[in-house]
Formats: C-alpha cells, structure tokens, sequence
C-alpha cells in the first residue's frame, strides 16, 4: 500500500523541514543535509526542488523572500505539527525498541 | 576532422538508464551530447573523458517555450549548484552532465522520480503507443483475416503487404512498449518503497530494426511498382506525406527563434499543420487527377495475356474488357474477364494469371487454387478438379472443373512460374489450348 502523502515523511524530507525550521534559501539546503548528518543523507537537486514545490502546494511551507530565482523558505505551522509528528513517531519507534531489547544503545 | 556528429538514436522515452549509459559512453569516446531533435541527436567533439549523465523529466516543459520558464531555469539552477550543467532538453526531458568523480544523483528519491516520469510519459508518448495500439489491431486483424481468407490476394498485392506488415509491427512496438513501460512502473513502484531505484529497459534495437524494416518495405513496395506505371505517382505521395513533418517542425522552430511566446506558437503551429493538412491533401488529390488522367491507375487493355478475338473468329472490338492487376515481390496476379457488350449470345472468358515470384510459394498457391470451389460446395452443386492431359496447354499439370459431374470449361494450369485459371462457355480446342500456352510463355 503506498503511504499516504506526508503522513510519514522519508529521511530526505524529515531532513529539508528540519533546515526549514529556520529561514532558509532553497538551494542551500543541499549543502546543509549533508553537513547535518556527517554525509549521510544527501539530497539530490531534482527530488530536492520537487520537493519545496510540492511542500509550498501542501502549504508545509512557504516563501519569504526571492532574489532573482532565489528563494527563502521557513516552515509553516501545517509544517511544524507535521514534522513533530514525525519526530514523536520516531521517538516511539527507538522506545519500543528499548523496551523490547531491553538495551539503550544498539551496539 | 569533423567537430559535429548527427545520428538518428532510437531510445524509448523514459529509458533513462540506456540514455545515460550511452552518453557515457559518447563522452568516453570524445562526443558530447548538444542537441535532441526530433529526428537526429547532434553531438559535440570535446577531449574523450569520464563524464555523468544524468536524464530528468519535467512534466511541464513543452516545446513550444522559446527559452527556458522561470521554473525551468530555477531548476537548472538547483542542478548546477551541485555540478550538474544542462546539456540539452526537448520536450518534457532534460540531459544534464557531471565531470565531478562522484557528484550527488539529480534524483534520490525514487518515488518522486517515478512520479515524475509517469507525468511525462502520460502526457507524452502513452498517447500515441494506445493509439498505435488499437489502429495495429484494427488493420492487423483485417490483415490476418484477408492471410487466412484470400491469402493469395495478400500476397500479391504490394500494397496490401504493406499496409498489413506496418499494422502488425505497429501492434508488435506499440505492446512491447506498453507491456515494458507498465511492467517497469509496477516493480519500480515496489522498490521505491524501500528506497530502492529500478533500471529502465528500452528497446533501441527493436526501434531500429522496425525503422529500417518500414525503409526497406517502402523501398520494395515502390521498386514493385515498377510495372504498373504508379512508381511515380506513389513515390511523389511519400515524399508530399514526408514534407509534412519538416515544414511544420520549421514553423515551431521559427516562431521558437523569433522568441513568440509558447501559447501563439502553440496555435500558429496547430493553425499550420491544418493549412498544411488541406494543401497536402489538395496536392495529393491533383496527383491521383494526374494520375488518373494519364492512365498510371489503369492497365491497358494492349497488356492484356490474350484476348477472346485471339482465339476466335470473333471481333472483339466491342467486348467489355475488364482487367485488373496486382504485383508484390512475393506474387503477381493478371485478372481478365471479357464479355459481350450486346450480343447475349457471344462467347465470354475470364481468365486469373497469377505469377509465382518465389518459387517455395509455387506449391502453396497451386494448392490454394486447387481448393479455390471448396467454399463453393454445397445446396445442389459439386465442384471437382479433375486431372487432364497438360501436354496440348504445354504446361506441366492440368486440371478441369466439374460441376455435378460435367465439365464446367474452367481449367487450372500450371506452368513454369505462372498458373493459370480460365473459364470459358465453349468447348477449347487444342489449338485454342496451344495458343494460351504461347501467350502465356512470351508473359
């Protein structure tokens, strides 16, 4: 069953709405991903415009500033509840796990 | 030494993996790619070296635009920002390439991707593939009808084979593609789920071989037509029907050039090709006119095998001649049939010539004719090939019809390459015979 638009959200887009929590230029967020996961999410330029196009329609984003073909983007409230969920759906995926394996850390 | 290389590339739409593995290779040779036109690719000479390529689909990109959108070009943008440079793009497809060793794939996600490439494909070529479809299955079935039918009259009608073997390949391609396309998009969609991207399979040798498969059909087609004096009146039909595509293809490209907005393009180009459409068929009404007035639709009653007043006493002058011929490169058939005008009382014969051009066909077409009153059988009537002598019609096999046990004057006989079936209403004699055979040998 393919998943419903955004109710979960794939690592590359939990990762754009995270830089997205603060002003951001689109593009930079290329760079940023990367930075903020030691290299191990990348974003590519096609899935990550594609993305911010289709954020904006969901209104889980919106613009704040264009400079030429430039432009600023920051989460909208309909963004924000939808990362949390997202970050509260994570966190009891790593509770189960500790209650069930009993351990904190997966070494 | 040339800097510029054209060639005719066969790639199926959405065949990013073959594309982009054969402009790798492109490059690794020293050519990169600069150009996709909808006839020819255009490639560049640069240093033979290691370069990515990268094919995206842009749903909204048509070919109409005279320079990038807004959006295109805040795409570009993203795409350059991490070393990938747009090489060209054509209708809903963009070529990008990398020199970076190991640069970040344009696309990551492969369900985006997919998406992306359903768009393009829905407004592209998944049109013309059904529609190619359903007119193959159409004229397929009329094709394979007529082959199981009438086989004899298929395979001696040039045009019939022709028409025939386009609409099977057509229905072959346009399944093949669907079938790939669909199959592609089920098992893709299931690997995307984990995060995982699927090839793409074309089928580049398969567009090559149908395109020179319908270049040499066209080819023998027209070369078959040699005899019947339509060679010229055809092969001008082709090249107006081909004009088609340029020309309109040179109004987009102008208007393109004299950056007319894409909407007026849009319009101009259709308003052309309907202009274009009347002018063509005009042009190829005042052919066939042409052609009709000059004869090339017709046979001479001179080309006639033999005539009635040939083997009579009669004067045949006045007979209603009808005369009709069919020619491929498998078979050839001469038929004739050659009755009174008044005189209810005259003798009358018609007559089939069927030339064997192939000679595995020969048996084949004797044993079709042979069975040629099967069909005929039945409420009072019984048809019978019965062997007679072939020597007096100096052929090899001779049989006559019977029709409830007389003598139907109709005979089958074969000779060398040609097979001959006459009906008469009187009784042939030998000589009469003797003369046909001679008519048919100097044929």
């Amino acid at each position: 069953m393919p998943r419903a638009k955004f109710q979960t959200l794939t690592e590359q887009m939990y990762y754009i709405l995270l830089c997205l929590s603060s002003e951001c230029y689109g593009m930079d967020i290329m760079d940023k991903v990367p930075q903020m996961t030691d290299g191990r999410v990348k974003v590519g330029s096609g899935t990550l415009y594609n993305l911010l196009e289709q954020f904006l329609d969901a209104d889980m984003i919106k613009e704040t500033k264009a400079e030429g073909r430039r432009r600023c983007y920051i989460l909208t409230d309909k963004g924000r509840e939808r990362l949390d969920n997202e970050y509260k759906r994570l966190n009891s995926l790593v509770s189960d796990y500790q209650r069930l394996m009993g351990k904190e850390d997966p070494q | 030494m040339k800097d510029i290389k054209r060639k005719v590339e066969f790639f199926t739409f959405y065949d990013r993996t073959g594309i982009e593995k054969h402009l790798e290779r492109m490059a690794s040779e020293g050519w990169l790619l600069e150009k996709m036109s909808a006839f020819h690719w255009t490639y560049r000479r640069i240093e033979p070296k290691k370069i990515h390529f990268s094919v995206s689909y842009y749903a909204t990109i048509t070919d109409f635009e005279p320079e990038p959108t807004e959006q295109q070009q805040a795409f570009n943008d993203f795409c350059e920002h991490s070393g990938w440079k747009l090489a060209t793009q054509t209708v809903q497809m963009q070529v990008f390439y990398n020199e970076n060793e190991n640069p970040v794939p344009i696309e990551t996600d492969p369900m985006l991707e997919i998406e992306n490439i359903q768009r393009s494909v829905k407004k592209t070529v998944l049109v013309s593939y059904f529609l190619m479809l359903f007119l193959g299955f159409i004229m397929g079935a009329g094709f394979v009808s007529t082959m199981l039918g009438d086989p004899i009259l298929l395979l001696s009608s040039a045009s019939r084979l022709f028409t025939g073997m386009w609409s099977i390949l057509a229905l072959a391609y346009s399944l093949t593609e669907l079938i790939t396309y669909f199959t592609w998009r089920r098992k893709a969609k299931k690997l995307a789920e984990q995060g995982v991207f699927l090839e793409t399979r074309g089928h580049r040798r398969l567009g090559f071989a149908i395109v020179v498969f319908m270049l040499m059909s066209i080819v023998l087609y027209l070369i078959s037509l040699a005899d019947s004096g339509l060679q010229f009146y055809m092969t001008a039909y082709l090249l107006i029907l081909l004009a088609g595509f340029p020309l309109v293809n040179g109004v987009k490209s102008f208007l393109k050039k004299k950056k007319v907005k894409a909407g007026t393009n849009k319009a101009l180009t259709f308003a052309a090709s309907f202009t274009l459409a009347f002018v063509l068929t005009g042009a190829l009404t005042a052919v066939t006119i042409l052609g009709i007035q000059n004869g090339a639709f017709e046979h001479n009653s001179k080309n006639l095998p033999f005539t009635i007043g040939e083997l009579l006493d009669v004067d045949d002058s006045d007979y209603l001649k009808t005369h009709g011929k069919d020619d491929s490169i498998l078979l050839g058939q001469h038929r004739s049939s050659q009755h009174p005008n008044t005189d209810e009382h005259s003798p009358t014969m018609q007559y089939t010539v069927t030339e064997v051009k192939m000679p595995f066909l020969y048996d084949f077409v004797v044993d079709t004719l042979y069975h040629h009153y099967d069909e005929w059988k039945g409420w009072n009537s019984t048809y019978e090939y019965k062997e007679t002598d072939a020597t007096s019609w100096g052929a090899s096999k001779a049989w006559e019809l019977y029709r409830n046990g007389e003598s139907d004057h109709a005979f089958l006989i074969c000779y060398d390459k040609y097979i001959l079936e006459i009906s008469v209403d009187w009784e042939l004699t030998a000589e009469q015979k003797q003369i046909i055979g001679n008519k048919i040998y100097e044929e």
